[in-house]
């Protein structure tokens, strides 16, 4: 009896302290927030020794951590906002990393306690070198269908140095003003089973979460299309909104064809975001492209981004792979 | 020795034409108080100056020296450093320096070192630092601060060398460079003429905080809430007389340092929460920026009244400071939008180039919306709903309205009443923000809206005026609500939690100490609390002018969408009730004029009759618009700083964090490049020169190199 008094009489004292501490923490607003993480790769095995950089407060020191054996870290620390960001690095990866809100506390803590996350990091396996492009370019008339070189990052001649019409644009346009106008695009290409479809990914969010190397690394073989148009004008129900985040775009190009006429060999790219053209404060338009050709012939879409064929000034960030 | 008289981030031939001119250069104190790559404060006079320590305090401090060519080449072999002195000096004991391995060629690169990895910046950013004395100080001796690997460094290069410099005081007297030989005589020696005094000294300043108040008292429509008896800022410095500071006249150092201008103008506007002091530091700070950005243009720093209801307070065993009230500072925005234009037509101003940060951007547009004439504008981390940029054809009932407003600004009590996503909401139309479309052209009522409020600024894009605007995606204090709904607490016992998932949670977590989280979400926290008492009313520290309209009920009985089926009770259980959706779908739209389904001001009982209601028949009409659009009539599109104006074509919607920092160099303390909302002040100018380098280029029309 006296055993159980003491242990009781301890009980109480220990629940006492907690409920002090916890109370105490959200006196103080200081919150803490503790998370899981488990990084695997994209075989679904665990990435082991990943370096995690964890924001916590935003007046506060990253903390650092490496994952276990299994591909697991598991971090607590002071959070004032539950904003967590997270920057992850491993040699032979992509960088990754992830962000999370956190929205609730309860007894000094964030809920949930802790939250679990997975990150699945991309390894680096084949990069190539590629054209790789990310600017506008001003079409030289409206009204005509006009090729486009993306390895010469120019128009074909007699507009440019282009040698290859590999995209084909055709704008039309009326502008009015800067606020009343009416556009039109069309992207067309030159050989059979030529084409472009859409791949969609956000891109990670306002904070670019996720890996560093985005959309698949091997284009697809089938899907597409052979023409791809896109209207800007005052009179359409876009006008004022956002063009979606998560567009982007695979293509096929320069494609070569038995006799038969089936298809034996193409170039392969990819677009990051969309094509977008702007007709106003110019007499033709402006066409905006992010884009990637791989001049191998093969469907890898993998970037090396030391070794950019096309040679752009600093001024045009090409940073993904 | 020659400086970088041109600040352009190289001293070359020019540079050294005007030093064998014996050209005065002019330069600031560094007197505020850095710290480190993010903290510290820019505000001049600081208690513990930058200069009053023996280093560099962090790369926010780099840009409060600057660097000067030492040419000892010739006279190093001339003039072995074992067998002569070479000594620095400065009669006024009013210069720092710090050594460098920098040439003349890259003098700037303590500020923009190429590479990613700042290694340079980094050194230079914590680098040593030694005081001038006037007796002068032998660069040999100086073993432990650099000096002798310096010079010795100097013989092998066969090139000038670079120190940095920092003021410790004002004055003019010069830099000295003597070499003496043993026995003490001067074999050689060269001046530096310099002139150096506070930063404000060198731009001009104009206050309007007093004329707004004398606004309000003529026009008697509206008072402010808190009148302030501190930090009402300095007074202005727009005449060659006002360049006097601690009663010492700073004319000549003005005038010299302004005859290099290059017949531009730039003007800066401050945003929300900067009391009158705190505006001095963000000036400055932009002023030192564009300096190093090799900015010619005449910089002027406009302060005015956006912190209203800024306070201290206490909760637990914290303090804060903070202006609650965002609403009542729209206002103040908004009129002092009226007499910035006044102000620029009655200057020559209007050929300038205007800057605005946050809610400093409201008093830009509206000074824009009532007739300013201006050059260009950059806005930066507007805090100014996007709707206001667009034509309100963007979201007639036809269009595609959803695809022009952003579902996080819709309140989860009209959006999802139940907590359910999958549940019919109340329709659009039944919405304060879409109330306006119920009155035609000439009534009163069909302007409470904030779409194309500011369509001018859109208009002049078109009209040689454009307007950049420089975003950022994941500025905290734009940042969308992204609590799905699966994640909302079941705790019985959290108040009103059912009603407004993730809201109150986040406002119940914000304490006075957590600024970082009252600033975060704040811009969508405005526009979702107008009509339920406003952020100020969540948190029980102020009073409250934003308790109608917005997303507040309509629950008079009166008007019928409240309704209680007799009896009243049913074993005490309460059968009243809102009007369900499905049922509030069927009420005829020209019900809405006088009775809608948001609550009703009845303060202002005129606006809600099926009657018209032309402007004219209104008293003070402007003024209740912007009183009504500030408190009741909420946006449905985030600020222009979180995602820019769609309709802004692409090469004036400037992503900053995309353009000038995404891949690129950040403090390392910020994880996924995050960017705050203050970062134009607060992040070093080495990892963000690219912005400023780009407000320089277009000031000057884009010749600058």
């Amino acid at each position: 009896m006296k055993l159980f008094r003491i242990l009781f009489c301890g009980l109480m004292i220990l629940f006492g302290i907690t409920l002090i501490a916890n109370q105490a923490f959200a006196l103080f607003g200081r919150p803490s927030a503790k998370i899981k993480v488990t990084v695997r790769n994209e075989s679904g095995q665990p990435v082991d020794k990943a370096q995690l950089r964890v924001r916590f407060s935003s007046d506060d020191w990253p903390v650092e951590t490496f994952t276990d054996s299994d591909g697991i870290a598991i971090i607590k620390s002071r959070s004032d906002d539950g904003v967590i960001l997270c920057d992850i690095t491993k040699e032979g990866y992509y960088d990754d990393g992830f962000a999370h809100d956190f929205f609730r506390i309860k007894f000094g803590r964030w809920q949930p306690w802790p939250n679990e996350l997975t990150v699945t990091m991309r390894p680096i396996l084949n990069p190539v070198p590629m054209y790789v492009r990310n600017t506008y370019f001003v079409i030289p008339e409206v009204g005509k269908p006009i090729g486009f070189d993306l390895e010469k990052s120019d128009w074909v001649i007699p507009y440019g140095q282009g040698v290859h019409a590999d995209f084909i644009f055709q704008i039309e346009r009326k502008v009015t003003s800067y606020t009343d106008f009416n556009a039109h695009m069309v992207l067309t290409f030159s050989n059979p089973h030529d084409g472009i479809q859409l791949i969609k990914d956000d891109g990670g969010g306002i904070f670019n979460t996720g890996s560093q190397f985005r959309l698949p690394r091997m284009a697809p073989l089938d899907g597409y299309q052979p023409k791809l148009d896109k209207s800007r004008s005052t009179s359409s129900p876009t006008f004022g909104s956002h063009e979606e985040d998560s567009n982007n775009y695979i293509f096929r190009v320069r494609s070569e064809v038995n006799e038969e006429g089936k298809l034996v060999r193409a170039m392969y790219g990819k677009i990051r975001g969309v094509i977008e053209f702007e007709p106003r404060r110019t007499n033709t338009a402006k066409i905006y492209m992010h884009y990637y050709l791989n001049p191998d012939y093969t469907r890898n879409l993998e970037w090396d981004p030391k070794r950019n064929l096309s040679h752009p000034s600093d001024s045009e960030r090409i940073e993904e792979p | 020795m020659t400086p970088d008289y041109y600040h352009n981030r190289m001293i070359d031939d020019k540079d050294r034409d005007r030093a064998m001119n014996e050209d005065i250069f002019y330069f600031w104190i560094n007197d505020d108080d850095d710290q480190g790559d993010l903290e510290g404060s820019d505000i001049p006079g600081a208690s513990r100056p930058d200069w009053d320590n023996a280093v560099v305090d962090g790369t926010r401090d780099l840009e409060d020296f600057f660097p000067v060519s030492l040419n000892l080449v010739e006279l190093l072999d001339i003039y072995l450093p074992w067998q002569y002195h070479y000594r620095l000096k400065a009669v006024g004991e009013n210069l720092n320096i710090a050594f460098t391995d920098l040439t003349p060629t890259d003098s700037g690169n303590y500020l923009t070192a190429e590479g990613t990895n700042m290694t340079r910046e980094i050194v230079f950013s914590k680098a040593e630092t030694v005081p001038v004395t006037k007796a002068g100080i032998d660069l040999f001796k100086l073993k432990k601060q650099g000096g002798r690997q310096f010079m010795e460094r100097l013989r092998l290069q066969e090139q000038p060398g670079v120190i940095l410099v920092e003021g410790r005081k004002a004055g003019t007297t010069p830099l000295l460079l003597e070499i003496t030989d043993v026995n003490g005589n001067k074999v050689f020696s060269s001046q530096l003429n310099l002139s150096l005094a506070g930063v404000e000294m060198m731009f001009r300043q104009k206050n309007l905080i007093q004329p707004l108040f004398d606004f309000y008292q003529t026009n008697a429509f509206v008072t402010p809430d808190h009148v302030p008896t501190t930090a009402l800022g300095p007074p202005d410095r727009l005449k060659l007389q006002s360049f006097v500071d601690a009663g010492q006249d700073y004319s000549a150092h003005f005038s010299g340092f302004e005859a290099d201008n290059d017949g531009n103008d730039f003007v800066f506007v401050h945003g929300y929460n900067t009391n009158g002091e705190e505006a001095r530091g963000s000036q400055t700070e932009i002023f030192k920026r564009m300096y190093w950005s090799g900015s010619h243009a005449r910089f002027l720093g406009v302060t005015w009244y956006g912190w209203d209801s800024q306070s201290s307070f206490w909760q637990g065993l914290c303090a804060g400071k903070r202006a609650i009230n965002y609403h009542i500072n729209v206002r103040h925005a908004y009129y002092t939008g009226q007499l910035l234009k006044q102000f620029v037509a009655s200057n020559n101003l209007s050929n300038a180039t205007f800057a605005a940060h946050s809610l400093g951007n409201m008093v830009m547009a509206s000074a824009i919306k009532n007739g300013m004439n201006y050059r260009q504008y950059f806005m930066t981390n507007a805090a100014v709903p996007e709707e206001a940029f667009i034509p309100q054809i963007a979201y007639a009932d036809d269009a595609n309205w959803a695809t022009n407003t952003g579902k996080l600004m819709y309140h989860p009590d009209w959006r999802y009443p139940n907590g359910d996503p999958n549940e019919e909401g109340y329709k659009p139309f039944l919405w304060a923000t879409e109330w306006y479309k119920r009155f035609d052209q000439t009534d009163y009522r069909q302007s409470m809206t904030w779409r194309d409020f500011f369509g001018k600024v859109t208009q002049n894009q078109g009209k040689g005026a454009p307007t950049y605007n420089f975003y950022s995606t994941n500025d905290e204090v734009f940042r969308p609500f992204t609590m799905p709904l699966q994640d909302k607490p079941v705790d019985g016992t959290e108040v009103n939690i059912d009603r407004k998932p993730g809201l109150w949670e986040v406002l119940k977590n914000i304490s006075c100490t957590d600024v970082s989280r009252v600033g975060t979400y704040s811009w969508s926290l405005q526009e979702l609390l107008k009509g339920l008492g406003g952020l100020t009313d969540q948190i029980d520290l102020f009073g409250t002018d934003s308790r109608f309209g917005g997303w507040g009920f309509n629950d008079d009985p009166a008007d019928g969408y409240y309704r209680c089926v007799p009896p009243e009770t049913v074993d005490g259980e309460e059968t009243c009730g809102r009007m369900s959706p499905a049922e509030a779908q069927k009420v005829d739209p020209l019900t809405l004029k006088a009775k809608p389904l948001f609550s009703k001001n009845l303060n202002n009982s005129f606006l809600y009759s099926a009657d018209p209601l032309p402007e004219q028949s209104v008293t003070n009409a402007e003024a209740k618009r912007i009183e009504l659009l500030a408190n009741e009539f909420p946006a449905l599109t985030y600020a222009a700083g979180h995602r820019g104006v769609s309709r802004f074509d692409r090469e004036f919607n400037i992503d900053i964090r995309g353009r000038y920092i995404k891949g690129g160099r950040w403090p390392r303390k910020r994880i996924k490049k995050e960017w705050r909302h203050n970062d134009i002040y607060s992040v070093g100018y080495p990892y963000l020169y690219g912005m400023y380098d780009y407000w320089a280029r277009l000031i000057d029309g884009g010749n600058l190199q």
